[in-house]
């Protein structure tokens, strides 16, 4: 009975996470030449791509300030929400709209707001007197504005987990703590906190996945530019993949994302699983 | 002095008004008990008390202190939530202790306190659970142990035993009723069980629609109500209510009697004497069983009365059936009058 599940789980999912492995080791197919075992080659022409390096990089900054900035923000806002929920459909509304809109759609947004001269961005500074500046042009910021446009997008999707559980909090918790005196924070820190931490645990997982995983608003924005300054490892591997079309190159990178994004996965999930549970 | 008092205390939301301005007092070291229908605004007068909500007018009192607009914390006030409102994260003793670690009291006598009240609720082998590991009865307990082991003079409880199966409600009774006289609280309990209000309560608060109906203690409520509304929301089964055109009222001494303006004549069920024959051509009122309630000590007879219906408790022995023309009697002084209104007439 096991037998179509099993079918389903290694067509979809474990022949191509092992078959990209094998590529790996296989040169990339030219012409009339086939493919064949080349050993680590691919793993050293990546120990040597500039390139590769650069992305690894910037994927971490990347991960670095939309993880914690996302999720920090997304539970800020979720708070304050909440406080004002009742019955302000419009509010709620306005925080969801990330989540349905698509991250192309959400990048051109944020490339209006990011175009020199006339975009929103500059209309603000030059209305304080401040010198234009062309934000997504420029290699000191472009990784930066980058940056703000996931964390934008992630924030707003992971409130509503957090608004969500939030939700599912017995409104008379609060009213127990007040009649004890207990402040804002003291019951945060004491009861909110822990109650929220398997949605803490569920959004951080979320949050890893999605900073090595996004690269929509990398092509429409930057296309990687410029000089690389925004390229991340998913957008480096798509053009190795799709442009340049070194299958064998790709599936080294492939492998070492898979490797990155297990490796992250299971010590969350080791260091965070005890504390989840009451 | 006074525990809690309201002066002309009024909360509405918008043209919802869940309680009309009312005046209230509640003596020191009492067990008053705020009764009434669901949606009348029991739960939103001890939210009154409690600082979790503020009143539209009015001022409040909690000895002889104005706290109309205090926050909680400042009112001496703890109190048993419905639902017990217990942390699902915490263990019972850090349950009971979350008020002290707000205070920051030492952990010395946290830990003394800790163990008394765990002593007086009878939890001091469950002190290290999760409320998810416990009964509803338990988790009751613990909700309880952490309202006193604040030692504050006022706590308030809505509903605290409605949770819980009748066995356990009825041993809960008696022994928040114990634990109330040995601390010396002022209870403010609401419920809208008469039984258990009139069974506990030193003072019963009856509310209506928002109003405050009748407040008294429980004998005086039962033996005058002072309006239809208690008379018959109060006793198993309640106080009967006759129209006094009733036409087979007609041949009553008692209805002859009647004061001036009385529209509503009410007899309790266990003031009816009930009879085959005429009782030497008196005032009896001529009626038929319409249905027999066996209870064991005693049956409750339902007895139509022209259109009328009385309720007539016999004992239990005493065999009757249904449909069976009898004769029901009362003596004058078991005779309740209420005018068109519905208030009391007083003789
Ligand atoms: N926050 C609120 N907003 C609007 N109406 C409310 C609110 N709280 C209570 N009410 C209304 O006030 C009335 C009394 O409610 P409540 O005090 O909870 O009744 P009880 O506890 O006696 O069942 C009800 O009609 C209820 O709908
Ligand atoms: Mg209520």
């Amino acid at each position: 009975m096991l037998l179509p599940a099993l079918a389903l789980l290694v067509a979809f999912t474990h022949y191509p996470a092992v078959a990209t492995f094998i590529d790996s080791f296989m040169s990339t197919p030219k012409g009339n030449r086939p493919s064949t075992f080349v050993g680590l080659e691919n793993y050293r022409i990546m120990v040597e791509d500039p390139i590769f390096w650069q992305s690894f990089r910037n994927n971490l900054w990347f991960a670095l300030a939309t993880i914690p900035l996302s999720v920090g923000l997304a539970l800020a806002m979720a708070l304050w929400v909440n406080a004002r929920l009742s019955g302000q459909a419009f509010l709620r509304m306005a925080y969801f709209t990330p989540t349905v809109l698509p991250m192309i759609a959400v990048a051109n947004i944020w490339l209006f707001f990011y175009t020199p001269t006339y975009g929103l961005l500059e209309q603000i500074g030059g209305m304080f007197g401040f010198p234009s500046h062309n934000w997504l042009g420029d290699k000191s910021t472009a990784l930066g504005a980058i940056t703000m446009v996931a964390i934008w997008k992630e924030a707003g999707f992971f409130m509503i987990f957090y608004l969500a559980a939030l939700q599912g909090i017995n409104p008379s918790l609060r009213e127990a703590a007040a009649i004890e005196g207990a402040g804002r924070w003291f019951f945060f820190r004491r009861v909110l906190w822990p109650l929220l931490m398997p949605t803490t645990i569920f959004v951080l997982v979320n949050a890893v996945i999605n900073a090595f995983r996004m690269v929509d608003h990398v092509v429409v924005m930057t296309r990687g530019g410029p000089d690389n300054a925004t390229s991340l490892l998913l957008f480096h591997l798509y053009e190795v993949g799709f442009r340049y079309w070194d299958t064998g190159y790709a599936a080294a990178i492939t492998v070492v994302l898979l490797v990155v994004l297990a490796s992250v996965a299971l010590a969350q999930f080791f260091l965070m699983d005890r504390k989840a549970h009451y | 002095m006074s525990a809690i008092e309201f002066k002309g205390v009024s909360r509405r939301w918008g043209d919802v008004t869940a309680l009309h301005p009312s005046d209230l007092r509640v003596e020191p070291g009492t067990f008053a008990v705020l009764l009434g229908p669901s949606g009348c605004g029991k739960s939103t007068t001890l939210r009154l008390i409690a600082g979790l909500d503020s009143p539209s007018e009015g001022a409040i009192f909690i000895n002889d202190r104005d706290v109309t607009t205090a926050p909680p914390v400042a009112r001496d006030v703890a109190m048993v939530f419905q639902n017990y409102a217990l942390f699902p994260h915490l263990t019972v003793a850090d349950n009971i202790l979350f008020g002290l670690q707000v205070r920051k009291t030492p952990r010395a006598v946290q830990q003394e306190r800790l163990q008394h009240v765990l002593s007086v609720v009878g939890l001091e082998q469950l002190a290290a659970r999760k409320p998810s590991q416990l009964s509803g009865g338990q988790q009751q307990r613990v909700a309880l142990a952490r309202a006193i082991v604040a030692q504050k003079t006022v706590c308030l409880m809505d509903e605290p035993l409605s949770n819980l199966d009748a066995k356990l409600r009825q041993e809960m009774r008696a022994e928040l009723r114990d634990l109330q006289q040995k601390l010396k609280l002022t209870v403010v309990y609401v419920t809208h069980d008469q039984t258990e209000a009139m069974s506990m309560a030193d003072q019963v608060i009856l509310m209506n629609q928002g109003r405050i109906e009748q407040a008294a203690t429980p004998r005086e409520m039962y033996a005058a109500p002072q309006t239809t509304f208690a008379a018959k929301f109060i006793g198993t089964p309640s106080m009967s209510l006759l129209d006094v055109n009733n036409p087979a009222l007609a041949s009553s001494a008692a209805v002859a009697a009647r004061p001036s303006n009385a529209a509503t004549l009410g007899v309790r069920p266990e003031d009816v004497s009930i009879s085959r024959e005429p009782s030497r051509g008196t005032s009896a009122v001529s009626a038929t069983v319409a249905s027999v309630e066996y209870l064991g000590a005693d049956s409750i007879l339902r007895c139509n009365v022209g259109d009328a219906l009385l309720h007539a408790r016999v004992l239990g022995q005493a065999r009757w059936d249904a449909n069976t023309p009898v004769f029901v009697d009362w003596p004058a002084s078991a005779n309740h009058w209420f005018d068109a209104n519905g208030q009391r007439v007083i003789v």
